[in-house]
């Protein structure tokens, strides 16, 4: 497998490295960066192939029975990760570590709990957050392996891990690694952002023990800064309306409106109403059936990285009628919200 | 270092190299989030200077982009004029020079 986010081919580098006219210091650097490329090529390949491989023994497999240790580190705004470890972050004076401690460790339980898988690869791996990334900086991700959070700049966005369905958000990307292994780009790349939006947003319907119809939809609420929300803004997205105008990145909603290139925070808009529309229609708990549904969908494959949104649609209508065979009006509610989409 | 485009008109071509901040959670450079800002390559130390003109020496070349394990992780994408033409080339978070990185300043369009 090639890699192809090289900006200098190692033929370069080698060619460079050995021109005499080049000064001996820049050769030495030159060599030293094929041999860190080749070695971090063999990495990447080999955790691809494990993720993959793992992934399929896996799906066949019973969860075992270790429980994910939830570990933080603080980076002390500096870009180096993990950083440095922290000591009992349960009962940590640092309100940003205790708070990722805490949503994190609900998280894992809300997994067992509700979808009974044992932590992001069914294996009851440990969970690895990295706080205080960077100076004022805006954002949160996941690097596959661990989370990392930002404190924001204090006006577009406060501390990330404020909002609990932004820490749900990034450990489903974990959970999207290690299941349907959606690639990053296209209606796939659609799709791995909208079950992080949906599993946020049910983990924050969770927390605050509301039903569908008390859910405010929004996606970021907790995060947006003074300076946003004097400008009018209320979240980052909306699933219930992905286009309003209250988001700071507004959506398409329809199937229809999607063009090939559109980026995952793009597009995922279509697949986030269709979910806010399956979980109305069922009403109730969002995560109790809509929620088990799009987990069936997520979860219930082997590996299908470049899955379009039309199949993931359809997974969702085959589980709904697995699930709830007893139920007709559960697989109408999935089949009507789709159609409602274009999809 | 805020973006002024009316400043990189009366500069010398190829010396300027304007940034955006692209993606991340949020999505920045999608609706009304923006992140960008200017380098002035003359005014780097040599060996910054160098390894950002090695960037851009790849220029139009995607980054990992969909390869990359990471999710919701800022790209660069880097501008500059070059023979009375657009240049571009867009990097991963993980392959952009500090300096590139402070460049960018987040702002609400």
């Amino acid at each position: 497998m090639s890699c192809g986010c090289k900006f200098i081919p190692d033929e370069v580098l080698a060619r460079l490295a050995n021109d005499p006219k080049v000064p001996k210091f820049d050769r030495a650097a030159m060599e030293r960066t094929i041999a860190v490329d080749q070695e971090m090529r063999r990495v990447r390949e080999a955790t691809q192939a494990l993720i993959a491989s793992s992934s399929m023994i896996a799906f066949n497999l019973a969860p075992v029975t270790k429980k994910p240790t939830v570990k933080l580190f603080d980076c002390q705004h500096g870009n180096i990760l993990p950083g440095a470890p922290v000591a009992s972050p349960q009962s940590s004076s640092d309100q940003t570590v205790k708070r990722t401690f805490k949503h994190t460790t609900e998280f894992a339980k809300f997994l067992k709990k509700f979808y009974d898988r044992n932590s992001l690869d069914g294996q009851g791996m440990d969970l690895l957050s990295s706080v205080h990334y960077g100076q004022n900086y805006n954002n949160a991700f996941w690097n596959g392996q661990q989370m990392t959070y930002g404190d924001g700049d204090g006006n577009i966005f406060v501390d990330f891990t404020r909002g609990d369905d932004v820490i749900g958000h990034e450990l489903t990307h974990g959970l999207t690694q290690f299941t349907s292994q959606f690639v990053y780009s296209g209606e796939s790349g659609g799709l791995n952002e909208s079950m992080s939006d949906v599993f946020g947003s049910m983990f924050r319907q969770w927390q605050k023990n509301q039903t569908v119809t008390a859910a405010d939809w929004l996606i970021g609420k907790d995060i947006i800064g003074p300076g946003a929300a004097a400008s009018g803004f209320t979240c980052l997205r909306d699933m219930a309306k992905p286009g309003a105008s209250h988001a700071l990145a507004p959506q398409p909603s329809h199937f229809s409106q999607y063009v090939p290139g559109m980026g995952p925070h793009t597009c995922s808009g279509i697949p986030n109403n269709a979910f806010y529309r399956a979980a109305m229609k069922i009403g109730g708990r969002s995560w109790e059936k809509a929620g088990k549904i799009w987990y069936k969908a997520l979860a219930g494959y082997p590996s299908s990285p470049n899955l379009t949104m039309k199949k993931f649609a359809d997974r969702t209508r085959t589980a709904a009628s697995q699930l709830y065979p007893t139920q007709p009006a559960i697989k109408t509610a999935v089949d009507k919200a789709w159609n409602e989409v274009g999809l | 270092m805020r973006s002024d485009y009316r400043l990189m008109a009366r500069k010398p071509p190829g010396k300027c190299v304007k940034i955006e901040r692209l993606g991340g959670f949020a999505g920045f450079g999608m609706g009304h989030l923006r992140s960008d800002g200017e380098i002035d390559l003359e005014e780097l130390p040599e060996e910054e200077r160098r390894a950002i003109e090695r960037l851009l020496s790849k220029r139009g070349a995607p980054g990992g982009g969909a390869k990359s394990p990471v999710r919701d992780g800022f790209r660069y994408r880097l501008s500059w004029e070059e023979d009375g033409e657009s240049r571009s080339v867009e990097i991963d978070e993980s392959d952009a020079p500090e300096r590139v990185r402070a460049a960018v300043k987040d702002r609400l369009d």
